[in-house]
């Protein structure tokens, strides 16, 4: 959860521009917070793997660099 | 028919675990279950239809025989895991099982538990493996929100079940709009981080 709270916020802030920041928003939101119900109402870990993340940078416009940060810092618990 | 359980695996793996850099680590997973979990080209081989009133052979995963062997793989790959300390992160029971729930290729979710109750209890048992390193069980978004929500407790409450992660991918098949769907069935998170 820590880790998902802190790469976002930074991620968003400090490698988009406001429109893309938007786009990535709306894609990774519903996700995260599906995830993050899951997780809260079982007890479950989540994370996120294979190529799902470098995809919704692809689709977000994020580079690859931004990819394989969102890759590594999103364990939602 | 089920398939053979070809553990040529052994010397590919052993080498990529041991290549692996000092800051890394390998999660091991069964990409392709005997009888396939899917009727994608990435999944194990489809056999022939068994007994009587079996459609056409494409997906047959779940067959007895075919969960046993997948079962010992996912064995081997814990002895193996065990064997390379802390490169390796854990063992991953089963990659994207077939979303579908009827027709062609379809599974529904009471078959995979099933299958993930005997991996876990072997994994841990014959296998070896500690129960910090994580077991990972995979499955779609939409299950989770709904099929794993009712259910995924009965696979931590089996006795040695050790560290379950979850993990889940997200292709082109769930949309956004999808995703806020299923958001609904979730329950909300006590807090917030954005």
């Amino acid at each position: 959860m820590k880790a998902l709270s802190l790469a976002l916020p930074l991620l968003l802030s400090a490698r988009l521009p406001p429109a893309l920041q938007t786009r990535t928003k709306a894609i990774t939101l519903p996700l995260f917070e599906l995830l993050r119900g899951f997780a809260a109402a079982t007890g479950a870990r989540v994370m996120l793997g294979e190529w799902t993340l470098a995809r919704l940078g692809s689709r977000a416009g994020l580079d690859a660099a931004a990819a394989r940060y969102y890759y590594e810092e999103t364990r939602v618990s | 028919m089920s398939c053979t359980l070809t553990l040529t695996l052994g010397g590919a793996l052993t080498r990529t675990l041991a290549l692996a850099l000092a800051s890394t680590q390998v999660l091991l997973d069964l990409h392709g279950a005997p009888g396939g979990q899917t009727v994608n080209q990435d999944t194990g081989c489809a056999t022939a239809c068994e007994g009587d009133g079996c459609g056409k052979a494409s997906h047959y995963f779940t067959r007895p025989r075919n969960v046993a062997t997948a079962v010992t793989a996912v064995t081997r790959l814990a002895q193996m895991c065990v064997a390379a300390g802390p490169t390796c992160y854990g063992i991953e029971l089963l990659n994207e099982p077939t979303p579908y729930i009827v027709g062609e290729g379809a599974s529904d979710r009471a078959a995979l538990l099933h299958y993930y109750q005997l991996a876990i209890a072997a994994v841990r048992g014959a296998g070896g493996l500690d129960a910090a390193v994580p077991i990972v069980l995979m499955d779609w978004p939409q299950f989770l929100a709904s099929y794993w929500l009712r259910n995924a407790r009965a696979l931590a409450a089996l006795p040695g079940a050790g560290t379950l992660v979850w993990e889940s991918h997200i292709y082109a098949g769930v949309s956004t709009s999808t995703l806020l769907e299923l958001k609904a069935l979730a329950p909300t998170p006590p807090t917030s981080p954005f």
